[in-house]
């Protein structure tokens, strides 16, 4: 959905605080609870929806936001998950017509591939950086998992968001 | 037009992916797992975040010490209606006293702890883990503010945990042993063979380059060797848990366990090194001056 630079800033700032809270929540009460190995990937949920539901040229600067913000809650490099982002959002920007998430099942289908898509290109990445080969593999089944419980709240999430960033009618427009 | 338009609108969309992937690449390169110097704009952000996280883990707190004492005292309740009343008051303050009891143990443990070895150490509390499992990395309530420095070791009265990754004004984030990022110079206690620890992304702690030669048998002490200018000499780190030695190559590989049990880390020990915080500081300001800049 085209979206105005000017109707971009309120809910963008709304969904960033929504990203906060539930860094914080999944950051502190989450792991406390004896899942401190288990994170789940709500940044790249949040850029698959921005990817997937706005279409505007100021996308990357959207995506260096959310990481810088993620950047906050860990020690991961803002300019990799950066990197990654605007390259991935240009893809989904690109299929935009093609991925269907108006049904639970095809949203977390498309989720989950878009995360482990995430994964391979987040772990060749690593292989560029430190020449660690392994990562892929010794990630991959905890990665699987983490993005299962992330596709799997996904449709929920991307509802929620709908709500911030369109008025009714552009929901009933997009299909939501 | 309109074709023009959109034509516009995706020069404008390029050149805006260009410009940031650009800035991202030269981000990359700046950025070492290392240490991290924070921007004073991401250090406030991380200071208003972490506290929030604090609060949160405090309240948790304090509803998991509810939930348990309701618990402890429901059965009682059912016995005598009159008494009850009585056995709860008494039963909470066991209980709460019970709780002081083994914090002030642990505390006392952990001022204790090296008292002869490192003469100034600061305690502080774990307030949340890193937000992506790629890492190993917990945050504490201790920053620059407290004379926390940057790589400053951190240990428990069990053994190490790790150093300091990350600094701001109040919290610290700290890369522990179990992090692929952290190397740790090892020391076999029994035979004084050295190596590097090393941590992995599934988080397996494993004792790299020492020798086939070297009698290494379950359950030796690994501890730290002093080397690598940040941990200081004799931290236990952990016992030898497994060992394997292939046909081929000359070392062998071992998987230590480490002394920490690091999913139930309550409160650690920052010691301080003797590094002056005069020019710690410097490197910050250098450092953000930096991360202003990208």
């Amino acid at each position: 959905m085209k979206i105005p630079l000017n109707k971009i800033i309120r809910p963008f700032l709304i969904t960033l605080i929504f990203l906060i809270l539930l860094e914080i929540l999944t950051s502190s009460i989450v792991s406390i609870l004896g899942f401190s190995r288990f994170h789940i990937p709500l940044n790249l949920v949040l850029l698959f929806y921005l990817a997937i539901r706005l279409e505007t040229p100021f996308m990357a600067f959207l995506v260096f936001i959310v990481q810088y913000t993620h950047s906050f809650f860990t020690i991961e490099n803002w300019a990799v998950g950066t990197f990654i982002g605007i390259l991935i959002c240009r893809v989904v920007s690109k299929f935009r017509d093609l991925i269907q998430i108006s049904s639970y099942p095809l949203t977390v289908a498309v989720m989950q591939v878009f995360l482990m898509s995430w994964h391979l290109i987040y772990s060749s990445f690593f292989y560029f950086q430190t020449g660690g080969k392994t990562i892929f593999f010794e990630r991959f089944v905890t990665t699987f998992f983490e993005g299962l419980v992330a596709s799997l709240i996904s449709y929920h999430l991307f509802s929620l968001l709908d709500r911030i960033w369109f008025s009714g009618k552009e929901r009933e427009f997009g299909g939501v | 037009m309109i074709d023009i338009q959109i034509a516009e609108k995706n020069r404008l969309k390029l050149a805006i992916d260009i410009l940031f992937l650009a800035i991202s690449l030269y981000g990359v390169s700046k950025w070492s797992p290392k240490s991290e110097m924070v921007s004073p704009f991401k250090s406030l952000m991380i200071d208003i975040t972490a506290s929030l996280q604090n609060g949160l883990n405090s309240v948790r707190k304090e509803i998991s010490s509810s939930a348990d004492n309701y618990f402890l005292n429901v059965n009682a309740s059912k016995e005598n209606a009159l008494l009850k009343k009585r056995i709860l008051e008494l039963e909470n303050d066991l209980f709460l006293n019970d709780e002081v009891t083994r914090e002030n143990g642990r505390l006392k443990e952990l001022i204790d702890y090296g008292k002869e070895v490192y003469p100034s150490k600061i305690i502080s509390k774990v307030v949340s883990w890193n937000s992506s499992s790629e890492f190993r990395v917990l945050r504490i309530n201790k920053g620059a503010k407290d004379g926390v420095l940057l790589q400053s070791p951190v240990v428990t009265p069990l053994g190490l945990v790790g150093y300091v990754q990350r600094l701001t004004d109040n919290f610290s984030d700290v890369l522990t042993i179990e992090d692929s990022n952290n190397h740790v110079d090892g020391l076999l206690e029994r035979t004084r063979g050295q190596g590097i620890l090393e941590g992995s992304a599934d988080g397996i702690i494993s004792l790299k380059y020492i020798p086939k030669s070297e009698t290494v048998i379950i359950h030796d002490l690994v501890i730290t060797s002093g080397f690598g200018n940040i941990y200081p000499k004799g931290i236990k780190v952990g016992t030898v848990s497994k060992i394997e030695k292939d046909s081929y190559g000359v070392t062998q590989s071992i998987e230590i366990k480490p002394s920490v049990t690091f999913d139930k880390l309550e409160e650690v020990i920052v010691l301080k090194t003797n590094k002056e915080p005069q020019k710690e500081s410097e490197e910050i300001l250098k450092g953000s001056k930096m991360e202003s800049e990208i």
